[in-house]
Parts: structure tokens; C-alpha cells; sequence
């Protein structure tokens, strides 16, 4: 992964002795709230219901043993012992007194960890696809690219004030696992007709209130002129995005209110004022990202021990063979598997864990896996480089911490944004949701057999637990001070990217589990089963086949 | 280094010279015809009043201004931008910042020395 040079860290320090000395002169009284506030958020530092909140950027998802130790510490002496993975691989931290902050920067900086830019109207922590460099269906490794835009964009003095926040997504794979398609700027990695290397560029997706999919603004820029094609849209964007109305001030609201190809026409037209005057990359200094992400060394495995351990498997126990099917991954090296790190054990709300978690998690990740762990949208954690014959001895270090649930995929597996119980925008309490329908499908036979199957909660409608994409959608809405949960089938993330279909009217808290069981056995009426158990048609494939329309009368009967 | 101004106090060579050039809600470059540009762009000192400091277009403004427009002359904020936000003016271009009275001049030249540069 990519390692900090002197510059970057006199950078960090530099930036974080700033802000110190802001928080200070803001806790003397002499900067107003208002006057702070802009300050704050590009820090990272949000005021929530019962304490500051801070959310630490993790580029791309990638963070070291290290990191990990420093995030643990952090956790252990400044917060109630836990943190949170977020939907866009960051982590935060619930619980800090405002008193510690400086002191917990200094710890995060001393592991390169910061919190700039992770929130405020300014380009966000570039995410990405947590099985970059690994994966099989991959074409260029995305990860060289989301540094240089995370070097680019960090601290970039003209979009600091955009008029709202800027979500940038990547990835360099055939398959989507970045949701590209609902970011403000999407970009795929791809070869032209000539091999050469370039980005396919999307604009104006996002989720919130109002959740559109990308659209294709360039089908191929080349990767030296990626960072000028991008200033081109955050110009035309900082100049002609709505600052009246912060519900339509998103990127998405402006390239609908004028049409793909004049947004198109006026990226094109600034690219070529931009390109006259900026410093062109070169394929040198895209190199020197890319030395940074060389292929750690794999062992060669033999095709003879790969057998051995394949014929193994079979007489291992069914704890592990579930935990191997659903949370062990195709890997591109011969001999090697990815591993998801379950975060939605029943005992924590989903994507929060624990200092000792992460501790060991850290240990792990050094002992199995080249010292790197990629945190994930779906808020769990990876170990990406696990050899075949150390599956078994890092599968019972996870069990032993409730980090092996073999959940990945499935009902039990789900995102959810934390909700009333922290969050000072929410409606209605994510969670407790989210811990009721887990204790629904608490029988994982039950839940091996529903098999995939993606279920998001966001406790309203700012979609931070992306409620659109998900098969089934769960969205909390206030209705004169109750708590009320819509629901929505059939959406899904990926090269499909859909917005679930809004089923009906809403539900209170405590008929959700029941609503869920019922289209869960309205599903396994109407799939069809093959032989094969692997093989059964998915929930979103019936959806796609049944339509929702089904699963309303099910769920509602014919009335409605 | 950044020159500080207080109020009232601005550089007296320049003062006859001096357009204010209102970054109002309705200010964008296009607005500007080509005959008023070329007059701005003829002065010594362009002195770009902000009047909310979330309004970045301002950003782009000034960063149009010294490559686009080549602007070679000084230019100068004043208004109601934040002094947190003046080592980013700085690096659009700006070279003057027209304080109001009792700001806190020691935090203005901490931050302008000591913000890291984004060299891209």
C-alpha cells in the first residue's frame, strides 16, 4: 500500500498543528460556531446528538497493521472502546470529548491516519473497490489511481467550497464492487482500442433524497489527462452547481437541470482552457504511484498441496465449510484466498467493532495476509492475500473474537447507518431495526438457503446505508414524531445499478421483522430451485422475473 | 508572503488605480463582457469583495483570473471571508487580504506559513 514520504508527513503535521490551533481559538471563544463550522467538517468533526463525532479517512479502504493498532488505541483511550466502518470505507468514532481531539490526531497522525476532508462541501476520501490488485476479473489495478486523486484532491485550494460535498468512486474491474454508478464522479478503468490506459468517467450519481444513476459522460480519457478532466467538471461544477438550496445543490441536480450534453459541451470547453495552462501528468509519475502497490510475494503453491488441502476441506467441520463457502473469495494467485472479516456478528450493531477486534485483526493481517486490511463499503473488513493452508488457523482466531459469522452475502450481512441512536440528521433508530431482523434470521440454514441477498437501513432519507441499492431497502421516516420504515425491492449495485421500487406504505418499527419474513417466504415460494443449492435462482433474480407487484399483494394483500 | 491590510488601511499607491469587484450571487465570470474584463484586466488592483464565505466560486474566480485571464496585477480580498480560508485564496492566486479591525494577525500568518502546498 502506499507509504507516507517525509513530505507527506510534515504535510499531515503541518495541517493538523492548523487545525489544533483553530479548535483552540474556537473553544476561546474568539471563532463563532458559524465561522467554525466549515473548519470542523473539513476535519472530519461533526457535532452529534451526544458527542463529537470524528471520521478518520481510509484511502481507498486500505490500512496497515499499523493503522489498525493506532485506530484500536484510539478507540480504547479516547472512546467507549469501538469504532465504526462506514459506507464509504471510512471509520469513525462516535464518543470523543472535544477536549481529546488534538490528542487524537496526534496519535492517528503518528500511524499517517488524518480526518481532512472526510466531510464538508469539498471532494471526500476517493473509495474503491476493496478486491483491488487481487481479484480475477480485474483489468488495471485502480489503487496508483486513487492516490494520485487522493494526493491531488487533498487540500486542493479551488474545490474546497464546492457547493456540496463530492464523492469520487473507482474502479478497475469488469464487475463493479466501487458503485460507481451512484457516485458524483465514477470512473472505470479501461483499455482503449490501441491498449492504451484510460477512465471511463460517469457523473451526477448519488443516493440522498434523490437518488439518481451516473451517466456516461466520457467513454475514454486518457490516464495523463485524468486530473485535468476532473478539474473540468469540479470548475464547471463549483460555477454552475445550486448554492441556494442545499437539497439541489448535489452535482446530480445540475446535469439534470441542463442536460448531459451541455454539461458535457462545457466540461469539454473548460478541459481545453485547463489543459493550456496546467502541467501535464506524466507516465512517470503515474510509476511512481504504482511502485507502491507491486504485487506482494506470493508463495508458490503446489498443485500437489492444493489438492491435498482441497480433499482436506471435505472433512473439516461445517462451521468452517460455511464460514470457507460464504466468506473466502476467488483470488487471481494460485494457492490464495480473500477473506471477509464479518462485522455483523448478532452482538454489535453492523460495522462496529471493538479495540481487541482490531487488535487482533492487526496481528492477523500481519501474520496471514502481508500486514494490509481493506475496509469495505459493506462494512466489514478484508484480508485479501490469505494462503489456502492458513485459512484453518485464521478462521479460528476469528471465530474466537465473533468475527467469522459466516454471513457474507447473505440477510444477515446488512448495512446499516447508525442511526437516532448517534446521529444528529436521522429520523428514526437504524439499529435496533437492523438487530431485530438479524434475531429473525438467526437460523443460518434458514439463511444459507434465502442465500444471496443484500438488505440495507438508513435511518432517513440522506441514504448513508445506500437503502436504494439494496434488494430489499429499509428506509426510516418521521411521521408527526413516530417512527415509521418504507420499504423498497429490487434494487442493486454492481454493472446494474437499480433504485429499489418503493413497495408500500410504511411500517412501525415493529412490524419491519414480520414484513421482511413474509416477502422472504413470498421469495421462496415463487424461486426457482435447481438441484444444485448454489445454484437456486437468487431474490433479486425473482424480483427481476416476478416483479414487485407480487410481493405487494403478499405483503399487503389485494387491496392496495 | 501575503500582504495583511487593515481596514481603511490599504496601500495608498494603488488606491486610485483600485476596482472593487463585488463576488455577489450573481457574479460569474461569463457575466463579465469581454470590454469589462479587458478594463479589469488593464489595473493594477483588483480588490474582489466576498460576501458570503461559502460561496467558492470565488475559487475558481481568482484561479480564471491568473490563467485564463493572465492577470499579472495584485488582487486583493476583503469582505466576509473566513481567515481560515485565506491560505487557499493564496494559493488561487490571491496576494492581498484586507482584514477587519481586531482580527487576529498572528493566526492569519501561522496559517499562510504553514499550509502545506498542493503542488498539482
Amino acid at each position: 500500500m502506499y507509504q507516507y514520504n517525509e513530505r507527506d508527513r510534515s504535510s499531515l503535521s503541518a495541517r493538523s498543528d492548523i487545525f489544533q490551533r483553530q479548535l483552540a481559538r474556537h473553544l476561546e471563544g474568539k471563532v463563532s460556531d458559524d465561522d467554525f463550522r466549515p473548519v470542523r467538517l473539513q476535519q472530519g468533526l461533526y457535532i452529534q446528538k451526544h458527542a463529537p463525532m470524528l471520521r478518520i479517512a481510509i484511502p481507498y479502504g486500505m490500512v496497515s497493521a499499523n493503522q489498525l493498532r493506532a485506530l484500536a488505541d484510539v478507540a480504547q483511550r479516547y472512546d467507549k472502546d469501538y469504532c465504526h466502518v462506514t459506507t464509504r470505507q471510512n471509520i469513525q468514532f462516535n464518543w470523543l470529548a472535544l477536549n481529546d481531539i488534538p490528542q487524537v490526531l496526534t496519535r492517528l497522525a503518528e500511524a499517517d491516519l488524518h480526518s481532512i476532508q472526510t466531510s464538508g462541501n469539498c471532494i471526500r476520501n476517493i473509495t474503491s473497490d476493496p478486491f483491488a490488485g487481487v481479484v480475477e476479473d480485474e483489468l488495471i489495478d485502480p489503487r496508483p489511481y486513487c492516490e494520485l486523486i487522493r494526493q491531488w484532491s487533498l487540500g486542493h485550494p479551488e474545490f474546497a467550497f464546492l457547493p456540496r460535498k463530492f464523492k469520487i468512486s473507482m474502479t478497475g474491474s469488469k464487475k463493479d464492487r466501487a458503485i460507481i454508478q451512484a457516485h458524483d464522479i465514477g470512473l472505470r478503468l479501461v483499455f482503449n482500442a490501441q491498449n492504451e490506459i484510460g477512465f471511463q468517467v460517469l457523473v451526477g450519481g448519488g443516493l440522498g433524497r434523490t437518488p439518481v444513476i451516473g451517466t456516461v459522460l466520457s467513454l475514454f480519457i486518457p490516464q495523463v489527462d485524468i486530473l485535468d478532466y476532473l478539474t473540468s467538471i469540479l470548475r464547471v461544477y463549483n460555477q454552475y452547481g445550486r448554492r441556494d438550496n442545499k437539497y439541489k445543490a448535489r452535482i446530480k441536480i445540475l446535469v439534470k437541470a441542463i442536460g448531459i450534453d451541455k454539461f458535457k459541451a462545457q466540461v469539454e470547453q473548460e478541459l481545453d482552457n485547463v489543459q493550456q495552462y496546467s502541467k501535464p501528468l506524466t507516465p512517470d509519475q503515474i510509476e511512481s504511484y504504482a511502485v507502491h502497490f507491486q504485487q506482494p510475494e506470493y508463495d508458490h503453491i503446489s498443485e500437489h498441496k492444493l489438492k491435498q488441502f482441497s480433499s482436506a476441506l471435505q472433512h473439516k467441520s461445517v462451521e468452517f465449510k460455511n464460514w470457507y463457502q460464504r466468506n473466502t473469495h476467488a483470488h487471481k494467485v494460485s494457492g490464495y484466498r480473500s477473506v471477509t472479516v464479518s462485522l455483523k456478528d448478532h452482538a454489535n450493531a453492523p460495522g462496529d467493532i471493538k479495540s481487541h477486534q482490531l487488535q487482533t485483526i492487526a496481528d492477523l493481517c500481519e501474520a496471514y495476509s502481508f500486514g494490509v486490511a481493506r475496509t469495505t463499503h459493506e462494512q466489514n473488513i478484508v484480508l485479501a492475500d490469505v494462503r489456502f493452508d492458513q485459512l484453518d488457523d485464521l478462521w479460528h482466531h476469528l471465530n474466537t473474537l465473533n468475527l467469522a459469522s459466516p454471513n457474507i452475502g447473505t440477510i444477515n450481512d446488512m448495512i446499516c447507518c447508525p442511526g437516532l441512536d448517534f446521529c444528529s440528521l436521522a429520523n428514526t433508530q437504524s439499529i435496533p431495526v437492523a438487530k431485530a431482523i438479524q434475531t429473525v434470521f438467526s437460523d443460518m440454514d434458514y439463511v444459507f438457503d434465502i442465500g444471496d441477498l443484500t438488505l440495507n437501513i438508513s435511518g432517513c432519507m440522506n441514504a448513508c446505508a445506500h437503502h436504494h441499492l439494496a434488494n430489499i431497502g429499509i428506509l426510516g421516516v418521521d411521521k408527526k414524531g413516530q417512527q415509521f420504515f418504507q420499504i423498497s425491492l429490487g434494487g442493486q449495485k454492481g454493472n446494474n445499478t437499480t433504485i429499489g421500487k418503493i413497495l408500500g406504505p410504511a411500517f412501525k418499527a415493529s412490524e419491519v421483522p414480520v414484513v421482511i419474513e413474509k416477502i422472504i417466504q413470498l421469495y421462496l415460494c415463487r424461486r426457482v430451485d435447481t438441484e444444485a443449492e448454489n445454484d437456486n435462482e437468487s431474490f433479486i433474480e425473482t424480483i427481476s422475473r416476478v416483479g414487485i407487484k407480487y410481493f405487494k399483494e403478499g405483503v399487503y394483500g389485494h387491496a392496495h | 508572503m501575503a500582504m495583511l491590510i487593515k481596514q481603511g488601511g490599504v496601500i495608498s499607491s494603488h488606491v486610485n488605480n483600485q476596482v472593487d469587484v463585488r463576488f455577489a450571487a450573481d457574479l460569474q465570470h461569463e457575466n463579465i463582457t469581454h470590454d469589462v474584463m479587458q478594463q479589469l484586466l488593464s489595473l493594477p488592483l483588483l480588490n474582489i469583495q466576498i460576501e458570503d464565505f461559502n460561496d467558492g466560486r470565488v475559487f475558481s474566480f481568482i484561479r480564471l483570473l491568473r490563467t485564463r485571464y493572465q492577470y499579472k496585477g495584485e488582487l486583493r480580498v476583503s469582505g466576509q471571508y473566513l481567515m481560515d480560508q485565506i491560505a487557499m485564496l493564496k494559493a488561487c492566486g490571491v496576494d492581498s487580504f484586507v482584514f477587519s479591525e481586531g482580527s487576529d494577525y498572528e493566526h492569519a500568518l501561522f496559517i499562510l506559513s504553514n499550509t502545506p502546498e498542493n503542488t498539482f
